[in-house]
């Protein structure tokens, strides 16, 4: 068709101009183009345009054509000026030349939008600061000049959620009966939180550097972020992170020094703080108490697993003396009485020289009399068999019964008795560690919101002499401390934000 | 209870009736003991733990465990004011638990297996216990050093009553039950032979024994009032013996006699009596049997049977009678449940408001003249604020109701056991304890050093503990 025109000269102007905008546009121009037909296949199409013309033709249809491109077409044939004229006032049918816009300059190969209220004028994008990336974006465009003289406001499409995504969201619903969504398209929503995931520091370069690259600016790279930023996490420091720091430390030895302290999450007890902590007297004696109790509990267990380990010797004793005497396990009971002591006479004897022997050579062998006398209190019938003058170990007879009723399965048993009372030992120590942790913890809470509450922002630095392993945490967190502290909220582990908060530290000032 | 409230004629009754309650804590409910105060049952389980049940709410109030796991608690003893509780088990241990806390007062090892062990009615710290193949022992649990006194197994025997052969018979002579009078000042126990002995604490040495039968007995139990003895054999004979006032400064040993009252038997079923007791007043005797799904009831007056109480389907092992209330609780030995029997009170409604009044029949009512008037508000409001004016007497104290009520406070040291608020610490008999919403570890077996590294290592390098999660619920509740 001879009204599509070259769009070489203005390439924007035919791919991105409005269906609807340029349908309504039509109307006029193809009025013209009506009564121009015969005309423009008349030498001057053929001369000035042919070269273009072939490209032009190849192109499709003309419906992003502009008013200008058929305007072209007629300002080709330079007669025909005076008849564009008297047919539309309004446009200057003269070729290249026609003007447009608020300035009233001809088109020269940018992008133009045109209005759709009821001046249907075309207008530069720069000079109505509208950007070709958006133009899929506009509803309705009304232009400045039908804006002032009250037609209305342009009409703004919602733009798809992901970010440099500038293709309008499918607000309603679609062909397929999809709900409307905030995204353009399917794959824009798959992106979309594809990015997010992947949104820590240190992957964030693959997705974000290819997309920011053309950005310059380092703040404007941080922005999209804000919502969903979780802070550093050990990783890459953002930009505003940084900056915090750099005010924190004092001098660049300070800074260089920064990885060396260990940092803990903001108004949550400290992992390890440690002699600063002011306790309150009932905290110190309970602590000293907790203390206490758990010395005897390590004392106990210790003792529990000697206990243990003299079973096991008695149990090598009763076999040992069974081969001896060539007889059956089972015939020979092996029951030495002393296993039957309570913990304090065997704590006792254990300290006791025989018992370090013993222990040291793991073995029971049967000692002899004319050890020493001590009192071993009431392991048998110290009455009934009369005041004894013999060594206590006379007494302490292996019981050698044949199928032993009594002391059936004595081992089995001890041994489920020491299980039984070690496991009530570990429960009890665990009990008292946490309740020393608990104690403690409380005790750093206090001290550090009551302490570093001052009603401004500051960074938090930690530099403690005892550090396990020196690694660098959570800086990130760092902004976190700020934006609470700022807004005076105690007690709550803030949401971190902190590009909010590097913003902040820039105004704020480091009071560290 | 409102005394007043009533029915005359429930209050005469003593005997339980009715099925009132059944108890589960998880375990098998192997022996029976109720409090003096008669507001908590002790039971012992198969597998260790004991249980301490309420009886106002019928919940468990607190478990205590420290007998080693799989061992059955053997017997269970209070002291006066509930404080103090022995519990006896095959683990050759007898173990005094300190109520106030749930806490250990002394573990002691006996050396044999314990069939039953009891305290000393007036002092906690002393118990004496019957053993496996061995002495029994009278316990002085003062201090740490546990003093063990042994006591002879062996009956008095006038010289021309010995056997052919007394040391083979007399080595497998063993005593299988021991009990406190109530003075504290004579055990008496019986033996595997049949022989009934009474031992002086002082000396340590039977004064007295008498051979009721050639069986072994099983359970000898004396009554509040320290006066009769009730005696079950393995014969299936019950007998009951008064005994005579031993704590008398002046008793002469040679003085003694035990004589027989009754002897209660099934003659119709031949059936042997697993458990036996005395009621609170010690008027009827109660027993359960072996292989049958019956409580039998004799009186003792007449000697007659008069109450046969059933319940659940199952054998029952041990029964208590409650110390004060016609209230009756016994164990199943298959479900390991306790059964509660008592007396159904049906609501009294004319107790409830003064001019309401019980009728046979329906009675047509007429009402009055001015029944239905509407009075004026300030009247109405007058005969309030009257009846506000009302002198209401706090200060006499009726000392039945008050008695009732539980208030005595004046008469020794009254212990009310305190409420553990933490079930879930002492709740779970499993492996699997929870730590935590929906965490739950597999119980430590203690082999493990981990807890007793020194101070902060230990928690920083992390027990590798087994943490099992959403180990399905393990909740257990006293239904």
């Amino acid at each position: 068709m001879p009204e599509i025109v070259a769009s070489r000269k203005r390439p924007a102007p035919s791919r991105t101009k409005k269906g609807t905008a340029t349908a309504a546009k039509k109307a006029p121009p193809s009025k013209k183009r009506k009564l121009e037909v015969p005309r423009s296949e008349t030498p001057a199409s053929r001369v000035s345009k042919a070269p273009t013309l072939k490209a032009a033709s190849s192109q499709g249809s003309p419906a992003n054509s502009s008013p200008a491109r058929s305007t072209r077409s007629y300002s080709a044939e330079a007669d025909d000026e005076p008849y564009g004229d008297e047919a539309d006032p309004d446009e200057d049918v003269e070729g290249d030349g026609a003007v447009y816009c608020i300035c009233r300059k001809p088109d020269n190969g940018t992008f133009m939008i045109g209005c759709d209220g009821p001046c249907e004028d075309w207008f530069h994008g720069k000079c109505v600061s509208v950007e070709e990336r958006d133009k899929d974006l506009i509803d309705r465009y009304i232009c400045p000049n039908c804006t002032k003289a009250g037609v209305g406001r342009t009409a703004w499409k919602r733009v798809c959620r992901r970010s440099g995504c500038r293709k309008p969201a499918r607000a309603s619903k679609g062909k397929s009966g999809k709900e409307g969504s905030k995204y353009c398209s399917e794959e824009c929503g798959v992106l979309y939180f594809r990015e997010m995931v992947a949104r820590t520091r240190n992957r964030e370069d693959t997705v974000k550097n290819r997309s920011n690259r053309r950005k310059s600016s380092l703040v404007s790279t941080d922005k999209p972020d804000m919502d969903d930023d979780l802070g550093a996490k050990g990783g890459v420091l953002s930009a505003g992170e940084v900056k915090s720091l750099v005010n924190a430390s004092k001098t660049a030895e300070d800074f260089k020094k920064l990885g060396e302290g260990v940092l803990s999450p903001p108004a949550t007890p400290d992992g390890k703080e440690t002699a600063d902590l002011a306790f309150t007297e009932a905290e110190t004696t309970a602590l000293e108490q907790i203390r206490r109790s758990k010395e005897e509990a390590r004392r106990r267990h210790q003792l529990l697993k000697d206990r243990m380990k003299f079973v096991t010797m008695v149990k090598q004793a009763g076999s040992r003396t069974a081969t001896e005497r060539d007889l059956k396990p089972k015939e020979y009971c092996g029951y030495d009485p002393r296993i039957e002591w309570t913990e304090e006479q065997f704590a006792t004897w254990r300290d006791s020289t025989s018992g370090k022997q013993a222990f040291e050579l793991e073995t029971l062998a049967v000692e002899n009399s004319g050890k020493e006398h001590t009192d071993y209190g009431g392991g048998h019938d110290v009455d009934m068999e009369g005041a004894n003058d013999d060594s206590i170990y006379a007494q302490i007879a292996i019981c050698d019964r044949k199928k032993c009723a009594r002391h059936l399965e004595w081992g089995k048993l001890a041994v489920d008795d020491l299980r039984f009372e070690m496991g009530d030992n570990s429960d009890n120590m665990r009990a008292l560690e946490k309740e020393e942790k608990d104690l403690r913890e409380r005790a750093a809470l206090r001290a550090k919101i009551g302490a570093s509450f001052r009603g401004e922002g500051e960074v938090e630095v930690h530099r403690l002499d005892i550090v396990s392993g020196g690694n660098e945490e959570d800086m990130g967190v760092v902004g976190g401390e700020n934006s609470v502290e700022a807004e005076g909220s105690d007690n709550l582990p803030p949401p971190p934000a902190a590009p909010v908060a590097g913003g902040e530290a820039m105004e704020v000032d480091a009071a560290a | 209870m409102n005394l007043p409230l009533t029915d005359p004629v429930l209050l005469a009754q003593d005997i339980p009736e009715t099925l009132v309650a059944r108890l589960r804590s998880s375990g098998q409910a192997v022996c029976l003991r109720f409090s003096h105060k008669g507001d908590l049952l002790a039971s012992g389980t198969a597998k260790g733990t004991i249980a301490i049940f309420d009886l106002e709410t019928n919940g468990v109030a607190r478990k205590l465990k420290g007998h080693t796991a799989g061992r059955t608690v053997q017997s269970l003893s209070w002291e006066r004011s509930g404080r103090y509780l022995l519990s006896s088990s095959i683990d050759w241990k007898v173990i005094l638990w300190d109520l106030h806390d749930g806490s250990r007062v002394r573990s002691v090892s006996l050396g044999a297996p314990v069939y039953i062990a009891e305290l000393h009615p007036q002092n906690h710290l002393q118990c004496v216990a019957a053993l496996y193949e061995y002495r029994p022992v009278l316990a002085d649990l003062s201090d740490s050093r546990v003093k063990q006194y042994a006591l002879p197994n062996l009956p008095k025997r006038a010289p021309h009553e010995m056997d052919a052969n007394p040391e083979k018979a007399d080595a497998k002579h063993f005593t299988t039950v021991a009990a406190f009078t109530p003075t504290g000042s004579h055990v008496v126990t019986g033996t595997t032979k049949g022989w009934l002995n009474v031992i002086d604490v002082a000396t340590r040495e039977t004064i007295y024994s008498t051979r009721l039968c050639s069986k072994p007995i099983l359970l000898i139990r004396l009554s509040s009032s320290g006066r009769d003895l009730l005696v079950n054999a393995s014969d299936t004979i019950i007998r009951t013996i008064k005994l005579p006032d031993l704590s008398l400064p002046d008793l002469a040993a040679d003085n003694i006699r035990l004589d027989v009252e009754h002897k209660f038997q099934d003659v119709v079923n031949r059936l042997s009596w697993n458990h036996v007791a005395f009621s609170s007043n010690a008027d009827y005797v109660m027993a359960s049997t072996l292989m049958n799904h019956d409580i039998y009831i004799w009186e003792r007056g007449h000697g007659s049977l008069v109450k046969i109480l059933e319940g659940p389907k199952e054998e029952l092992g041990a029964v208590e009678w409650h110390p004060s209330r016609p209230f009756v609780a016994a164990t199943g030995v298959e479900s390991g449940r306790v059964y509660l029997w008592g007396i159904n009170t049906p609501q009294r409604w004319s107790a409830l408001a003064p001019d309401f009044a019980e009728v046979e029949e329906n009675v047509e009512y007429i009402e009055k003249e001015d029944e239905f008037d509407i009075h004026p508000v300030e009247e109405l409001q007058k005969r309030r604020l009257d009846q506000e004016d009302e002198e209401v007497d706090v200060l006499t104290v009726d000392d039945q109701q008050l008695e009732r009520e539980g208030g005595k406070g004046g008469k020794g040291e009254e212990f009310r056991m305190p409420v553990l608020l933490d079930m879930g610490e002492s709740d779970s008999e499993d492996e699997i304890v929870a730590i935590g919403t929906g965490q739950f570890r597999r119980k430590s077996i203690a082999q493990d050093d981990g807890d007793f590294l020194d101070g902060e290592d230990a928690v920083a390098n992390g027990r590798a503990e087994e943490v099992v999660e959403h180990a399905g619920s393990k909740r257990r509740r006293g239904d």
